[in-house]
Parts: C-alpha cells; structure tokens; sequence
C-alpha cells in the first residue's frame, strides 16, 4: 500500500470513529450491568407507569422514562425463559428494541418479565432500584386499536378523523379523516371487533357540500351509505351497535345538544332534547322500532345488542325539559338513565317487555354505554353523577356486571377521572377505555386484562415510540375499538361514500320502515335533526 | 533539451486561482448596492415598519422541534411555511426578525445577479432593484406571506444561480442532474418559485448556452418533475399529523396578482434581456466585421466557454468593486442614490400607517402598555377607530385599566355593537385572544376556555396554548396546563414563560403565591349562571348576552370592579340611565373620588325627569344624598341651555354641543336621542 493511500485509509477510519461517537453521544457507553452499587430498597419512578400490570404476549414495547436523576442509565429486561435485553443510555429514555421484545414476551407467555434499572448518579455511583415485574397474559390482545382523534372541541372543529394503531408496534394510519368534507365523523362501531365489518356517522361540513349527514357502511372492502331515514328515524344515526350476524345494527337517533358551563372544572356537557333508539336491517337500512323505545317522556340511547343477539340492552332516563327552551343546569343534572334489557325475536322481528336492570334510584348514578362480552358472560358500563354524555364528567367510572347472577361492581382500575368509551376484545380477556386520568382534558386509550374470573388488572397506556409523547400531545382519543387487523377499505373508498349520498341498499331507493312504532309520535312531532348541525352551537 | 516543471509555478497558479475563486464569490455575495440596499432595507424594517407588527398580525403556531417540522415536510412548498412561520416567530424580537427577512431578500438579490451575470454575460445593470422594489411594497402589508415568497425565490435564484455555473458535462449527466435538482427545488419551494427555476434553467440551456435539444428535454423534465411527484406525494401521503399546523390548509393572504406577475415575471425576462442583449451586441459586431471584409479568426469550442466564463467573472468583479476614477464615482453615486430613492418611495407610498397604528394598539394591548394604546389610538383617524372593533375593544380596556373609563369614556367614539366582542367565532384569527382575555379578567374563566377551545382549533398559536396554560393553572388543573406548557416549550416566544411556570408548578401545583392567579381565582363564579345569560334563538342559535354576564358576575361579586365599570359603560352607552342610577348603590364598594364624572352626568340626566331626586341647597346639588360636582352641574346647565335654545333637535345642534362639552355625557345622550350615533 502506498502511503498515501495509507494516509486515505487512515483519514477515513478516523473519520468514521469520530462519527460514531458523536453518534453515540460523544462518549462510548458500556453493555454490562454495573457489579457495585447501592440499593435504596424501592422501585424506581419510571412514566408511564408499566409497573405490576398485565401485558398482553402481543404488544409494543412498552418504551419508558426512568424518572431518577443520573447521568447514565441501565435497564435489563429479563424473564424466566428467553434472553435478557440489556438497555444503556445516558438519558433516562428507555426505547426497547421490537424483535427481542417480541421474543421475550413470546418466551414467557403466562410468565413475568421484570424490569433492572441502574442508574449512575453525579457521583459516579451505580444505584440499582428494585425490580420492577410485570405479568405477560397468556392470551393476546387483538392486534388493532381504532379511534377517533380530535382537539378538546367545543362548536367548532377543523381536523377529526378516525385512525387506526397497531399495538404489536407502533404503525399509526388514518381509516378515514374529514380533509375532503371537513365534517364531523364519529361512532364508529365494528361488528364483532370485525374490521372487515364497521360503520360511522358523518355530518356536514364547510369544505364540500356534497356530504351530508348519514350512516356510512364499510363491508368486504367496499364502503356505501346505509340509508336509514324514513318517517321513524327522520335524522342520522348515531351511538351504532351491531348485533355479531351484521344483519342488523341499533342505534339512537333524538336531538343533541351542546350546552358550555360557566363555572366547574369541565365547560362542556351535551344533552339529548329528546332521543330515541331503533334498529336498522344492516343490507338494506330498513328501519324497525319498539314503542318502549321510542317513547316521548323519556330518552332512550346507547342501544347494544346481546352477545347472542336475543336482546337488546340500553339506557332510559325521564326527560325533564321543554324541547324549545333552555334547559336549567339544574334540570340536566337531575336527568339519570337506568340500564334496560329488551328481549328481541330475530326470526320475526318482534320485541318483548323491556326490563329495568339496574336503576339510577339504586345507584344514584346515571347508568350509560352498556357493552358485553362477547363471551355473554359480562356487560361493562359506565356511571356518572347525572346525564348521558360521560366523557365530559370526571365522576365517569367503570363498571361490569356479571350477566348471570345480575350483580355488578365498580373496577378498580378507575381513577379519579374520567373512566368512559370501553370496549372488549374478542376474546372477552381484554378491554379498552379512554381515560382522562393523566390530564383531566385529553384522554389517552388504557388496557386493562380481564382474567377468567371477570376480575381486572392494573390498566397500561396505550404505548408509543415515544415515551414522553403524550406529555405534549394536544389531541383526544375517543372510542377507541379493539379489532382483531387492519381495517382495509381505503380511505378514498370510504371518503367516496361519505360525498356520493347514495344509499348502500339495493337499487338505492329509501327504504321502507319493516315495522312502525304505534306510540303515536310520528317525524312530524319532533324537531328536526338537521337543525342540529354544528351551526346551532354557534355563539351569537 | 527537456524542461520539467518544478511545481512552483504551478503552486503559485493554484494561489491565484484560489484567490481569484475567492474574489469572485467575494463579487457576488458582497456587492455594495446591493449591501446598502439591504442594509437600509433591514432598518426600514426596524425602525420604520416595526416588524414585531408582523409578528402582531400574523401570528401561528411554530414550534421548534422534529415533530412540527415533519408536518410541513410532505407537500411541495410546505417547507416554506414552515421557513415562514419561524420568520413571524423571529419578528417577535424585532432586530432579529428584521435581519432574517433582510437576509433572505439579500440572498435573493445578489443569486439574480449571479445567475444573470453568469448566464447573459451583459450587465444587467440596476434592474435587480425591480424585484427589491416590489418586496418592499409587499413587505409593507403586515398580513400578507411575503417571508415565504422572499424565501422561496431566494433559495430558487440561487439553485439556478449554482445550476447555470457549474461546468457543463455530457448531457447524460447534465439531465439527471437537473432532474434531482428540480425535485429538491419543487419540493422545497413549491410551485411558482419552481417554475421560475426551470424557466431561467431552460433560457439559459437553449439561448444562452445554444444547446437546443438538452434545453428542450429539460423543459419536459420540469414539466414531468412537476407532476410526477406530486403524484407520488399523493399516493405515499408522506405528511405526518402531529400539530397539523392550520398554514398548511387555510388560503393564506398572498399579494394581489399583479405583483406576483411582476416579481415572478422579472426572472425569466431579465434573463431574455441579458442575452437578447448579449445576442444582438454579437450580431451588430459581424454585420460590422462583414461589413470591413474583416474576418476574426475562428475561435475554438473550449476557447468560447472560457472566454464566456471569464465574461462572468468580469460582470461578477465589475459590479462589485468601487468605480477608479472620479466621474465613476460620481456615476456611481448618482445611480446608487436613485436606486434607494426608487425603493424609499416604494415604500412611503405602500404603507399603511393606520394599519400599523391598529397593529401597534393591539401591541400595547397585549403588553399592557395602556398609556401607550390611548396616545396611539389619539393618532388614529376618527372614522378608521370607529370601524375598528379591535381599537375600539383596546381602548376601552386600556381607559379601565388607568381609571379612566368612568371619566374619559367618550373622548372616544363608542358603539354598543363595537363594544363587546361577543360574536368571537367571526372575529379574525389575530383577534379572538382580545375576549378571551376580558373574561379571565372578569373572572368568567370558563368562558374564556370555552373562546381558546374554538381558537385553539380554528387557528392555534402560542398566545393561545399560553392562555390554555394559565387558565388550567387558574382553575387548579396543573396536569392539564402542563401539556400546554410542554408544547410551549418548544415555542421561540413563549418558551422562558413556559419553563418558569414547568418550575413553579413542580415545586407548588396550587400557585398559591402568584398574585394574578389568586385575583382571578377571587373573581371567578361559584354557580352556574349560562341559563341566565344565554338563551337559544328561534333558529336554534345559542346567543349571550354580555350585559347579563355582567350583572351575574357583579351579583355573585359586587367587588368586581371591572364587571361593574363595563357594566355602567354598557348602561351609558345604550342610553339607559335608569341603569346607570340603579347601580349607584355599588360605588361605595370602589374607592372613587366622588361619583365619577360620566356616572354623574347620568345621574342628572336621570333627575331631570325625577326632579325630586335631586337637592339643590347651600351646600351643593345633591343625587340620592351623593353630592353631584359643580362642573359637571355646570356642564349640565349649558346643555340645558342648548336644548332651550333649540325647540327641535338637529344634528347641527349636536355638533356644537359635541364641540362644547366634548368627552361628556350630555351631547352624547343627545346624539343617541337623535338616532345619529352611527352618523
């Protein structure tokens, strides 16, 4: 080798050194644990908060903050099967490598996996904190969260979509997103936590005329609108149910509104003037009702069918109010759901007698957003200290009754904050909820294992790549659906059905109610739900 | 005999290349017009259009981190606004703000130089000050996305400007070279500044460098780099939605279109200008050449490109350096002045000084710079303040603010409909902080949530992640304000307040010690009122009523001075005096000196329809016990002169009392009664 190529080879591998270094923060740190070091005989302050919980064998690595001053830091994932991930950092960001992760917590599936942390103070002292364990659940969590994003809205809104995050890593992608209309979407709603299988409610807005309000139907990766208005159901559906055979899905259907309180720690509340629940044939959008829920002193709402479809469950209050004036804040305090069955023959498309499962006179609380298991065995819902919007209402915690002795209980994975919008997995072992504990305004999306005996476990956040994302991130999740893959019909599909107005049934035409309520409330008693758009909320 | 070479000769041909290289790009980048031109510009900019007014007008939301950036990363000519929103931001602090929209109209100017002088090889003169001159008037518009227009042409001149120098290889490597270019250039500027790239790329390939077929195929590469990855864009949908920044999606404020025409035009026309000189220059020197029976000897290929190269050079030097002799100097001068001149009355004429005046109220406004809003809204022509809902808002707050409200009101023009602010969600974006801030000083906090809720999605900001912050704070949610104040962190402007306040709830979450918060927290209301103070309209509108506000906030709090002031000036201004007296009972709550002037003349008003409340005797004149000055009852007599005088009201009357009595009460009510106030 001549010398100055020798002089080039050099140049270049010091060059190179150098990079490296700087890549690696300047200074080479060590992949060994440390051999001497302090114990202060606690566990470390680590945010989120992945301590003593259940994980599912499926999830993304839970990457975290060690909340303990140093300047080095140390972490060794480990469990009784599989190899160790040693993790060395100089700043207390602990971002786990996904494939050994993945390894890990396959290796130890009904195991538990504990967490080293050393950290290095100014000092140079290594302090090794106590372990951290958590336990890996022996069934997987479905492999897909869908869920609305959106700022903390009040009448106006400019960007809200639905999104869809895969929780075996941290693939985030837009189902379908208010770009093109500039509308609102929301209540989406899966049929059998199928994503091949889902439905949501759009709502004009100012960018294309062309969207009006409606039912939108994704199926077999072609997505229409379900038309369900008919003299019934004069406005759009919302708070969608289906039952798991798609032939049918429940929704509510009244006048809503938005009311801003001047004092208290959460300005929004909403309202129903008046609200009913109807079901809808799920091909055709042929409309069907019961008198008992379409009744004009009570509203009825959050409809969702039986697990084996033999029943529809949902919430009845006494209305207090005349539907043109303004309610008193006092009045829409008093109002307080009970939680209703009503038996519900397929075959002939007839209802039974609703019955009062668990009334507000006994728990105090309104009852709201009734959700079983899959399996049958439990149905989950939500109480609060008066109304039917929970998100809103930092009283909101979960609750789950054992569908077969009738006795029910509140979970303790509730915080002091809002518990609300939950959902089971398809295996009935896991559910989701948003919940507002780590703001009080925005909420994030927690899991929480259900174990063979209905008993649950510490809940864990939704995790992100990031572990300090969500302490600036001004967006709320809502409703977030577990399903079990990728939602597939592109969003232009669904966008397409959202401007196009036609009608999903067959031939297009309005179709016809398959049974009408005989209460003597007809379309022409009620107000008009198109008036309710957002421009009613608008101050003047 | 063999001679070699021994390296020093060619050693000292090195230094001069290097030192000539040097030179040249000394030439280019420092050229003294173009150094004074932008030097004035940057305190034109300072100390004339103030540019913290920039920042005033035009503030959105930038954060500097990774997260927002990749925002603007997806769409061509996104990463302007960005370039753009991190400009306004700058403006905030004056000089620095100056100096970097100074620095990308610089870099814009001497990059037109280089790539004309490099390309048509003819001086092009004092032209360059065309495109300073037109970005000058556009800077004079403190709404108008001038930062991006400077920038992106900027960084497209000096893309072309670099395209049309380097040396030229074979066409197979020329092509793809321009094809990577362009696809950086599109991506980064968007589309005008692109077109204006490839059109001055193409001149020079086909007419200045007479290479017709490689002009010709880079003509369609632009075309095809233009569509092509904008179909690529869409298809991978590359933009992430982290902040989505609302610059990204609303129609922004650009010049009028012929402005554009004339900035975006100048570039390829100047460039045609130089050559088409150039050109005929060459052609009348062989018609002469021809014309003698001369014939120059033929210049090879290689000698031509560096004779043309040299020619650049020269142009670069010659328009760089000072002129050698006197006369030069003074044709240097002369010119020079003329330029600046050019561009000094650009600038007289283009700007808009009651705009900047209502720029600078709302400034002193949000600094609380209340002396400051009244001298500038004095300066203020009457029928610009009387049509500004915002100066009108600014100096009624700034009057409470120094005691004057119940004294001075009316030195002012005053309308019930300018007066409140209420109808927020049509206020401009610049705007909706102005109720926001009332009602936190009212103590109506949750109102003032509900206002940054709408903001914050309509067109969020720092000010406004800033206010979220402080009434979470307020209303004792600390982790809710602590995801304001991380997002601010990364805010160039709100950053420090943001760190500081991170501190203080660290060590206090309740803020027990920070008096504005604690003062608000007094004022703020225990029980709902909204069903008293809204109601929905027949149409299914929600409508309040700020007058009811008032009241409630004054009832759950009759120590609420700010309620009660607004509250009495929304009773005088409606005409109500009735409502003016029946408040009197809360004045003792408040240390006036007396009854304060204006409440004073309502109050006699009043009693001259209720004669019994009113005490004449050797003490003084008396209202309810309360002892009425003898100004104000001698003001009150001359109006009563003027109203006997004059058996029918008449405008004319009006305004000789309003000449008379200005600022006071009495010719008001009279105007109000003659259903003129709007007049």
């Amino acid at each position: 080798m001549s010398k100055r190529s020798r002089k080039l080879v050099f140049t270049m591998t010091a060059a190179a050194t150098l990079a490296l270094l700087i890549a690696a923060g300047c200074r080479p740190t060590s992949r060994t644990l440390p051999e001497e070091c302090s114990e202060p005989g606690r566990l470390p302050h680590i945010r989120p908060d992945y301590n003593a919980t259940v994980i599912p064998p499926n999830i993304a690595p839970l990457n975290f903050i060690v909340e303990e001053p140093g300047i080095e830091y140390r972490t060794r994932i480990h469990g009784d099967q599989g190899e160790d991930i040693l993790i060395a950092s100089r700043n207390p960001t602990v971002v786990i490598p996904e494939e050994p992760w993945r390894e890990l917590l396959q290796a130890n599936r009904g195991g538990k996996i504990g967490l080293d942390i050393y950290v290095k103070t100014q000092d140079g002292r290594w302090t090794h904190f106590e372990k951290i364990e958590n336990t890996v659940a022996q069934e997987t969590i479905d492999s897909h969260l869908a869920y609305r994003l959106l700022g903390p809205v009040g009448n106006f809104y400019r960007k809200i979509g639905i999104y869809q995050r895969n929780l075996e890593n941290y693939d985030e992608s837009p189902i379908v997103t208010n770009d093109t209309f500039g509308g609102c979407i929301n209540c989406h709603s899966f049929r059998d936590n199928n994503p091949d299988c889902f439905s949501f409610h759009v709502r004009p807005g100012p960018i294309n005329i062309k969207a009006t309000s409606g039912m939108i139907v994704a199926r077999d990766g072609h997505a229409a609108r379900l038309q369900t208005k008919s003299e019934l159901v004069p406005g759009p559906p919302g708070y969608l149910s289906w039952r798991r055979d798609g032939l049918s899905v429940a929704f509510a259907y009244g006048k809503p509104r938005q009311y801003f309180r001047s004092c208290g720690p959460e300005i929004r509340d909403v309202y129903d003037i008046w609200s009913n629940v109807a079901i809808a044939d799920g091909k055709t959008g042929a409309t069907s009702s019961s008198p008992d829920l379409t009744t004009t002193d009570h509203l009825e709402t959050f409809p969702c069918w039986s697990a084996d479809g033999k029943a529809l469950y949902y919430c009845s209050a006494q209305a207090f109010w005349n539907p043109d004036e303004m309610p008193d804040p006092v009045d829409i305090m008093r109002i307080k759901f009970d939680l209703m069955r009503v038996p519900y023959d397929v075959e002939y498309n007839t209802w039974g007698q609703p019955e009062k499962l668990l009334t507000a006179a006994e728990t105090h609380k309104t009852i709201l957003e009734p959700r079983t298991s899959p399996d049958g065995r439990f149905l989950l819902f939500c109480m609060s200290d008066y109304g039917g919007f929970p998100i809103n209402q930092a009283s909101c915690d979960l609750y789950m009754m054992d569908l077969e002795s009738g006795k029910h209980r509140r979970l303790e994975c509730n915080s002091d904050k809002t518990d609300s919008w939950h959902c089971w997995s398809s295996n009935s072992r896991w559910i989701v909820f948003s919940s507002k504990r780590e703001n009080e305004l925005l909420a994030r999306p927690f899991f929480s294992y259900i174990d063979a005996e209905g008993r649950e476990h510490k809940p864990f956040i939704l995790p992100q790549k990031d572990p300090a994302f969500y302490d600036a991130y001004l967006k709320t999740y809502n409703v977030p659906e577990l399903i079990t893959g990728p939602v597939t019909v592109p969003e232009d599909e669904l966008v397409q059905a959202v401007l196009s107005g036609q009608s999903a049934s067959q031939g297009g035409a309005t179709s016809k109610p398959a049974w009408q309520s005989t209460a003597g409330k007809t379309a022409a008693d009620k107000p008009n739900w198109q008036a309710v758009d957002d421009d009613a909320y608008s101050h003047e | 005999m063999v001679f070699v070479n021994s390296g020093q000769p060619s050693q000292t041909k090195k230094h001069c290349r290097l030192l000539q290289s040097v030179r040249t790009i000394g030439a280019i980048v420092f050229r003294p017009r173009v150094l004074l031109f932008v030097a004035l510009f940057a305190l034109y900019l300072y100390a004339i259009l103030d540019v913290r007014m920039i920042f005033q007008a035009r503030e959105s939301l930038f954060l500097w981190n990774l997260r927002f950036f990749t925002d603007f990363t997806g769409r061509p000519g996104t990463l302007l606004l960005w370039v753009d929103s991190l400009l306004v931001q700058l403006c905030y602090f004056g000089w620095p703000g100056a100096l970097a929209l100074a620095a990308a109209v610089w870099l814009l100017l001497v990059s037109t130089i280089g790539l004309m002088n490099a390309s048509g090889r003819a001086d092009i003169g004092g032209t360059w000050i065309i495109p300073g001159i037109i970005l000058v008037g556009m800077h004079n518009d403190y709404y108008f996305f001038h930062t991006s227009l400077s920038a992106g042409l900027a960084l497209a001149m000096t893309a072309a400007n670099g395209w049309v120098r380097i040396p030229s290889p074979r066409i197979w490597l020329r092509l793809p070279l321009f094809t990577a270019l362009s696809i950086v250039v599109y991506h980064l500027t968007g589309a005008f500044n692109y077109y204006c790239f490839a059109a001055c790329c193409v001149i020079h390939e086909a007419l200045a460098e007479k290479r017709r077929l490689p002009g010709a195929l880079m003509l369609l590469i632009g075309i095809a780099v233009k569509f092509g990855l904008d179909a690529v864009l869409i298809r991978f949908d590359l933009f992430t939605r982290n902040f989505q920044p609302p610059v990204l999606e609303t129609k922004l404020n650009y010049p009028p279109v012929w402005q554009l025409a004339l900035l975006y035009g100048y570039f390829p026309a100047c460039m045609l200008f130089v050559i088409y000189r150039e050109t005929a220059g060459n052609a009348a020197r062989t018609f002469w050449q021809k014309l003698r029976g001369t014939f120059g000897k033929k210049v090879s290929r290689k000698e031509a490109k560096n004779k043309k190269r040299k020619k650049a050079a020269r142009n670069d030097a010659e328009q760089s350096i000072a002129p050698a002799n006197r006369f030069g100097w003074f044709r240097w001068t002369a010119s020079t002045l003329l330029i600046l001149a050019a561009a000094a009355a650009a600038g007289f004429y283009t700007l808009d000084r009651n705009k900047k005046l209502l720029l600078e109220i709302n400034y002193c406004t949000d600094h609380q710079m209340w002396e400051d809003v009244l001298k500038k809204a004095r300066e203020l022509p009457r029928p610009v303040f009387k049509n500004s809902l915002e100066a009108n808002h600014n100096v009624n707050l700034a009057m409470y603010h120094t005691g004057r409200l119940p004294y001075e009101m009316l030195f002012f023009p005053q309308s019930v409909k300018n007066w409140t602010l209420i109808n927020y969600l049509r206020l401009p974006n610049q705007m909706i902080n102005k109720p926001c801030d009332v009602y936190l000083e009212l103590g109506r906090v949750n109102e003032a949530e509900h206002i940054l809720i709408e903001f914050m999605e309509k067109w969020p900001t720092g000010g406004a992640y800033k206010r979220m912050a402080f009434v979470k704070m307020i209303k004792g949610q600390p982790s809710a304000a602590k995801t304001y104040l991380n997002v601010l962190r990364d805010d160039l402007v709100w950053r420090s307040w943001a760190q500081a306040y991170l501190e203080r709830l660290a060590k206090d979450p309740d803020l027990s010690d920070d008096e504005e918060i604690q003062q608000i927290r007094r004022l703020m209301i225990t029980k709902d009122d909204l069903h008293q103070t809204g109601k929905y309209s027949s149409d299914d509108r929600f409508g309040i009523n700020f007058s009811a506000i008032l009241l409630s906030q004054l009832r759950q709090n009759d120590h609420n001075k700010m309620a009660y002031e607004y509250l009495m000036a929304q009773c005088l201004i409606a005409g109500n005096v009735d409502g003016v007296v029946e408040l009197f009972f809360v004045l003792d709550n408040f240390s006036y000196p007396g009854i304060p002037t204006l409440y004073e003349e309502a109050a006699i008003i009043y009693a001259s329809k209720h004669p019994e409340e009113l005490v004449n005797n050797q003490s003084g004149v008396f209202f309810r016990g309360r002892k009425i000055s003898e100004t104000t009852f001698n003001k009150y007599l001359r109006y009563e002169a003027f109203l006997k005088k004059q058996s029918t009201p008449s405008k004319e009357v009006g305004a000789a009392m309003a000449r008379q009595l200005e600022g006071s009460y009495f010719p008001y009510y009279y105007w109000l009664h003659l259903g003129e106030m709007n007049e």
